[in-house]
Formats: structure tokens, sequence, C-alpha cells
């Protein structure tokens, strides 16, 4: 082959590759961190909001490539220190070899494990990595065995990176982004996912109104009823000092207090208890229930069954899991939002970019299980939940309280 | 590479016709009669189920049924049931054709179309042996000295080659082009065990160590899903949490080789006469220089993804083009020297997972397995249950051993991926765990049949006359020997991921 030939197929070459390679270099890479698998109803719930920014904003679509990596934490076999040590090394592995310009962390599990090892390069308070590594620890069994307890220490170091990497939090469950040390970095960006609590307080009250009969047979008070982390968040904190004050509701219902239920026996007994007092009980989580021998679906059937009065619930799976209603807060807003806020991150002024507080309330509506008690809620909930895709009409598949 | 009898390269060929005997006779009838009744019985079986399945999952359970039957009794080459499956699929309507055929469309399949065409130009250039026999000159004169380059050979193209029989049929002539320039003694037997097991396990032995050593490692990854395809999918995360079990290979081998070695007759390389056919060989050709540049290029190019962020399926497939540009490959390396079966077996098992999420049949798997699946607490063995890893594998490897006399390496792997992958939900672990214990297992053979390697070096010495060189009853122990390894390289494997925090 003549020379000139090489060097005429070599060029060719050289700009086959080279125009993909320099497409993809001017595209703004980003990494979406999500909690849970791709399967679950708050990772498809954020996808759709991230979806619809795109859909909205084709300019912004255009140069940015989105990629996805789910933790898979929803399962309860994953939710140990062994796990953890793993995700966070496969995460580390996967920001430091594709080097994003932002990641989006999605849910609590992503911002504890992943979040702050990403904030903490960026700022010189180190206090809140040290109260991290015990939170993981307490959480995934790390503390019970001394080798993980200091691999994870070890592990749960900052990610050295050689570019700024900037960061939105999505879903931020805890009362203050601090806890994770977010404001030490002027790169960070979120939205906080607390419980609307007048949307819960309405929803309650629509739901005592729906209730057939008189007020003698309708419940006098309404219990929350939670896994410890549940109770302990700072949503059912708030919704506590917000529904507890005299003449909170605007119907005859008392504030029945919190409690908590770290064992399945203790839960099986909390539900007969708020029978007993003529209780309604709201949910508010369930995950440290889940094991090997107890799914979410037997534990929110059972207590659908067991119930004298209509259950709401706060959880994403809530409806999925076999209740009747649930309120939770818009994961398609947490994605929206969080969107929006990376492309105020990624604009030339990210300095005004903060936290924001989320609105969008969601609905998710089991309309047999209604039936079943007949309750007729106003049209408006079968439509909202219909609208947030968490509409259902199954018939209870628990023959009764067993 | 395809082998001498144009056979598929990761399966094995057709059983041999001058087996004769009433159960060689009856074999492929009953086998046949299998393939026909199988289906329908299940099929059936499955419909008469107080709550049944799907029509469509039936259907395709029935297809597979079919398949299995076929590979079972090994009535044609393992790529005609695979692609038989997929002709059903959507010849019965149980999935769209976008979804029956997506394999043709996978990374796996354009990474090995590229890599094949790379490796028949390496194959057509000669390079291999030119470097061989580099290395006879350079390496002490020894009787391991053959054994070495063969296992060098083997284990370095396992980095960079998806085709173990691949291997295999580049290194075959090798062998014996390194003991042509051994003078026959009349009545003396040479024992060529030991190269047998070089040439056999250097094709074999570290093919899941490496992402790209074996087209089975790229289904692993299409079945496992997009997070595993993050963690693992590229060649260095691949073979970082590999090491430990590459350590022990490689012992196992030098243990095996210690005492294969021991008595051998072969004598040491004449390096006066490797000289003289180095000479012969002339300088460098344009095809040899073009073979090392694609190669070179190629691995470096897998080794920098994180600078240019071009899959390597892509990068394979280029290369292969551009080998094509520079007329370094000729339309006769495609037609001679690329596995087309193999290929298409590939596409058809890449298939698998979408036609089986299509048919949401991996959580139907899942949901029936769940009784089961709870009282082996599988969870626990991740933390609590360590220790008693090694018996689980060991359980692991008697049942594969088993399942390997009846099926080939391919679909037995891909019928046990696809049966245990639940298992790794439950143990809350990767599905690559779990792939990479399961590959390990069953490449791993005992008996000539149960491998195109071992076949083809069996057919080569049968035509060379050479079938009375060996020792049967050391090539069987070796064989077990380096089963054994394999399981003992698992094992290793999961401190070590425990260690690596890689579950």
């Amino acid at each position: 082959m003549d020379k000139t030939k090489t060097f005429l197929i070599t060029i060719l070459v050289a700009l086959l590759f080279g125009i993909p390679i320099s497409i993809g270099k001017s595209q703004t890479d980003i990494l979406v961190i999500h909690s849970d698998s791709a399967d679950s109803t708050s990772a498809k719930e954020i996808n759709r909001g991230l979806e619809m920014y795109l859909n909205d904003n084709p300019d912004f679509a255009n140069k940015v490539s989105l990629e996805h990596y789910y933790l898979d934490m929803d399962n309860p076999n994953r939710q140990k220190c062994e796990i953890y040590l793993t995700e966070i090394q496969n995460t580390k592995n996967l920001v430091s070899d594709q080097k994003p310009d932002l990641v989006i962390l999605s849910g609590d599990i992503s911002q504890r494990l992943i979040g702050i090892l990403l904030v903490a390069p960026q700022s010189s308070n180190k206090s809140y990595l040290k109260n991290n590594v015990k939170w993981l620890s307490e959480h995934g069994g790390c503390a019970k065995n001394n080798d993980a307890k200091k691999k994870l220490s070890i592990q749960a170091a900052p990610i050295t990176l050689n570019y700024p990497l900037k960061i939105v939090f999505a879903g931020v469950t805890t009362d203050d982004a601090q806890e994770y040390g977010y404001y030490e970095s002027t790169l960070t960006a979120g939205i906080y996912k607390h419980l609307f609590i007048p949307a819960v307080k309405s929803t309650i009250e629509d739901l005592y109104n729906a209730i057939p009969g008189e007020t003698d047979v309708k419940p006098t008070g309404i219990i929350v009823i939670g896994d410890p982390a549940s109770i302990a968040s700072p949503s059912i904190q708030k919704l506590k000092s917000e529904l507890a004050k005299k003449n909170a509701f605007d119907v005859p219902l008392k504030w029945n207090g919190l409690q908590k239920a770290s064992k399945w026996e203790d839960w099986q007994k909390l539900i007969q208890a708020a029978k007993a007092h003529n209780s309604m009980v709201f949910i508010a989580g369930y995950s440290d229930l889940i094991s090997d021998e107890l799914t979410g679906k037997q534990i929110v059937q059972w207590t659908e069954a067991c119930s004298k009065f209509p259950v709401l619930g706060s959880v994403d799976s809530f409806i999925a899991d076999g209740g009747m209603l649930s309120i939770t807060m818009s994961g398609q807003e947490q994605g929206v939002t969080a969107l929006y806020l990376a492309s105020q991150l990624l604009s030339d002024q990210p300095e005004s970019v903060s936290f924001e507080e989320a609105k969008q309330f969601r609905i998710g509506m089991n309309k047999s299980l209604l039936a079943d008690r007949q309750i007729s809620l106003p049209f408006i909930y079968e439509s909202y939940s219909r609208e947030s895709d968490n509409f259902r009409d199954e018939p209870s598949q628990v023959p009764g309280c067993q | 590479m395809q082998q001498p009898d144009g056979g598929n390269i990761i399966t094995e060929p057709l059983p041999t016709p001058n087996r004769q005997g009433l159960l060689a006779t009856l074999r492929p009838h009953a086998g046949w009669l299998l393939s026909i009744i199988l289906p329908l019985l299940i099929y059936f079986a499955l419909k008469g189920l107080s709550a049944p399945l799907p029509e469509n999952s039936l259907r395709f359970i029935a297809i597979i049924a079919m398949a299995t039957a076929m590979w079972v009794f090994r009535l044609t080459h393992a790529f005609v049931p695979a692609l038989l499956i997929l002709l059903m699929t959507v010849l019965l309507d149980v999935a769209p054709r976008s979804v029956a055929f997506s394999g043709f469309t996978s990374e796996a399949f354009f990474l090995c179309l590229g890599i094949f065409i790379m490796a028949a130009q390496v194959f057509s250039s000669g390079l291999l042996t030119r470097f061989s026999l580099i290395l006879l000159r350079i390496l002490p004169k020894t009787r391991f000295s053959r054994n070495l380059i063969l296992f060098l050979n083997g284990g370095l193209l396992s980095a960079v080659l998806p085709s173990p029989v691949g291997r295999a049929a580049l290194l075959t002539p090798l062998t014996f082009e390194l003991i042509d320039d051994i003078p026959r003694v009349r009545d003396q037997k040479l024992d060529l065990t030991p190269l047998l097991i070089s040439l056999t396990h250097g094709a074999t032995l570290l093919s899941v160590v490496f992402l790209i050593g074996n087209p089975l490692n790229l289904i692993l990854l299409d079945l496992a899903g997009n997070e595993t395809r993050k963690n693992f999918g590229e060649w260095i995360n691949w073979f970082t949490p590999s090491k430990a079990a590459l350590l022990v290979l490689i012992l196992g081998w030098l243990l095996a080789m210690l005492f294969l070695t021991i008595n051998n007759n072969l004598p040491s390389v004449d390096k006066e006469k490797v000289k003289k056919r180095l000479a012969n060989m002339g300088s460098i050709t344009r095809h040899e220089i073009g073979a090392v540049l694609a190669l070179l290029v190629f691995v470096a190019s897998a080794l920098t993804i994180n600078l240019h962020h071009i899959p390597l399926a892509w990068i394979a497939f280029g290369m292969g083009l551009i080998l094509y540009l520079y007329d370094v490959a000729t339309p006769q390396d495609l037609r001679a020297n690329v596995d087309w079966g193999t290929l298409l077996f590939i596409a058809a098992l890449a298939s698998w997972q979408p036609i089986m999420e299509y048919l949401k049949l991996d959580k139907t798997l899942i949901a029936s397995l769940r009784t089961s699946l709870d009282s082996l607490q599988l969870a626990s063995y991740v933390d609590q249950k360590f220790g008693q890893i090694p018996f689980l594998i060991l359980a692991l490897t008697a049942g594969i051993v088993l399942i390997r006399f009846l099926l080939p390496g391919g679909p037995a792997f891909i019928i046990l991926m696809t049966a245990l992958i639940p298992i790794t939900n439950d143990a809350g672990i990767s599905p690559w765990t779990l792939g990479f214990t399961i590959l390990m297992l069953s490449e791993g053979f005992i008996l000539p049949y149960q491998h195109g390697a071992y076949t083809q070096a069996m057919t080569e010495l049968e035509q060379r006359n050479l079938l009375t060189c060996y020792s049967p009853r050391k090539l069987f122990f070796a064989n077990m020997f380096l089963m054994l390894t394999r399981t003992a390289a698992v094992i290793v494997s999961f401190w070590y991921w425990r260690y690596i925090s890689t579950f």
C-alpha cells in the first residue's frame, strides 16, 4: 500500500473515532445514583420527573447525558455492612471512572453512603463524616463486626477528584441538610422530601368523613405507627407537633400519639391496641421490619385486614404492598426539581442555587379495598391517584385477620 | 477460530460416528424423540396447573425444553437449538421480533464479531508462530519450556480473544510445531500428556479471569443487568476481582506440570533448530505488523475507556473494520477463520434475558422459588455464615460436574444462571459473583467430549497418528485436579471479594 493512501486512511480513521469522542466530551455527564432498585416506585417516580424536565427543556436535554446507577437498597437482604462496603467501593470506582460533571443522589442511603464522601473533599469540617460512619455502623450491622467496622471507617473516606464535582440531593428526608454536610460546599443543591402536613390533615379528615355511619361508630382518634427510623424522621416529628395540638382536626378526632415497633410481634400488638382504642391508623414506615421471613406485603395486608378503621399510609410502596390509601411526597416533583437545580448548578452562576422544599404530594388508592369498607372518597382522590400512576382496583388477597 | 471439522467453538462437536454399539445407535433416536415429546409434555403439564402461567410463557418454556433435549443428546451443533429458540419465539408469537432477536444488536455480539475478525487476521499472519519461536529461543533449555510457551500464549490470548476453542485452534498447530524438531526413535513413545494439558488448559483455564476471555462472560453481563455491567463491564474492573482466582489457577497448573513433567521423556528444545526456523520465516511481514498494531491499539483502547468513553464493543468492532481499511485482513480471513457458529450462538444467548424480561418470566421464577429460597436463608451467608461458603461451593461443584456430563458448557451456564439468578436477590449479592462462580466451574472438563478444546486436541492427535503418545490415566487425573483447582479458585475468591468489598 502506498504511503499517501495509508496517510489518507489514517486521517479517515482518526476522524471516524475522533468525532464521536469530541461529541461525547462536549456533553455534560450527569450520574443519577438511586438508593432503590430500578423497579421501585420511588426510582420510577424520580425518573418520570427527570424525563418530564428533559422533555420540557430540549436545549438542556441536548447538552446532557444521563446515566443511572441503582444501589438496590430496597432489598432488605442488601441492607447490611458487607453490601454497604461493596456499594461504597462500586460507586467510588464509578465516579472516578466516569468522572461525571454532576451527581444526583436520590434517597437517604445514597446520600449517606455516597453523598458525604463526595461533599467532604470540598469542605474543611470533617465531623459529619465521623457521624455518618457511626450511622452506617449502626444501621448496616458493621458495629457488630470489628473488621467490617474498621474497613468502613477506611472505605468511607472521601473520594478525591481533581475537578469540582457538582451534587444535587433529591429526596432529603433529614430535618436539615447540614446533617450530611451539604452546606459545606457551594457546589451542592437539593430538594427536601418532608411530608406536606396540611395535605395529610385534609386526607385524614376526608377519610373520617367518608367512613359510613354516625359519630358513635366512627374512630375517636388517630395513632401513628411505624418502625423506629420512620417515627424518628423529621416529617413524622413535625406531623406530631402540628396534629397533637388541641383542635388540630376539623373532625372529632384526637391525636393518640406516635408508636414505634421494631419487631413484628410489637407491630401486631400496636394494631390490636389501636383497634381497642377506637383509633384510625396512620402508617409512617415499616422497612426496618422487613426480613427474609416477613415481606412488606405481609405487613401491610395483615395490618389492613386487622384494623378496625381504614388505614392511611405514608410509604411509596404502600399501595403496591396491599394498602388502601396513601399520601406521600411526589417523587416526580423530586425528579423535576433535581434536574432544574442541576441546570442551575451547571450554569455560570451556581452561587444562587440552594435547597428547595417539596410541595407536591402523591395520592395512592386501591379502590377495591375502599369499596370493601364501603368508603366513598371525593372523586378527585381517584383521579389524582390515577394521574400519579398509583391507582389499583385489586381485591384483598387475605381472607381476614389471622 | 473455526475448528478443523467446522464445528462450533464454544460448544462440543457432535459424537464421533465411529462410536458404534447399540447405545450409540439408539442415542440420537432417543434424543430426537425426546425433542418432540418433552416440549409437548411440559406444555400440557404446566397448562394443567391450577394457576397456569400465561400462554406465551408456557410456549417459551416448551421451546426451551426442546432445545435442552437437543443439547443434552448433542443432536446438532449447539448454536442450532439456540437459534431455533429465537425462530420459534417469533413464529409462535411469544415475543416480538425486536425482542427475540435483540441479541443481534447486543454489545456482546459486536464485541465478539470485532475480536473474531482481529483474531482471524492474527491467525493468518503467522505472528503467533514467530512469537513462540522467539520465546523458545529465549527460555531455558528444559522440558518445561514448551509447556510454559503454550500456557503463556493461551493466557495472553485469553486476555484478548473471547473464544477458548478459538485459542485452542491457534495453539494446536503450535503444539505440534514445538515437537517437530524432536527426532523420532523407533519403538520409543513420546509422552505428550503435559503438552496436552498445557494446550487444553492454557486455552481454557484463564478464560473466566479476563472479561473477553470467554464469550459467556459477556453473556453473563447481559443476564446480570445494568448495575453489574457498570461495575464489571470494563476489562480492568472485571480483572480486579478475578486476581485471586488467577493466582490459584496458575498455581494449580504449575503443580500439575510439576507432577506431569517429572518423568517426562520429551527431550528439551534444540535451540539451533529454533534459530534456523526463525531464520526461515524471514523478516516480519506487513500482516504481522498489522496484527501487532491492531492488538496494541485494542488493548490500549480497552485500558483507557475512562478517557475516550467508547464502549469496548465498538472499539473491537471498529478495529475489525480498520484492518480491512488498511488491507491487512482479507475476505478469506472472514470466510475461513471467523467462527460464525459461536457468533450466532452468542447472539442467540444474548436474547434470553430480553425475552425472559418481556415475558416477566424472571419474576415468575423468583416467585415460584420463594419458599425454597426462604428456607435457605441465603442472606446470612454474606455475614453470619460466611465460613460455610466453601461447603456451598463444593456442593455446587458436584452439581455442575454432573450437569456437565450431560450438557455442553454454554447451555449449561445459561440454564444454571437463569435458574439460580434469584439467589443473588436473596443473598443480596451481585449477579456477577454467582455468574463468575458458575462459569468458573462449568467451563471445567474431565472427559474429551466435554470441551471443544479437548476434543480438538484429541482429533489432531488422531490425525497425526499419535493417539498412543499420552497417558489417558494421567490426563484424567490432571483434569480432575484442575477441576478442583477451579473450585479452590472460587473459594479463595470469596475471601478476596470480602477483603476488597466486592459482593
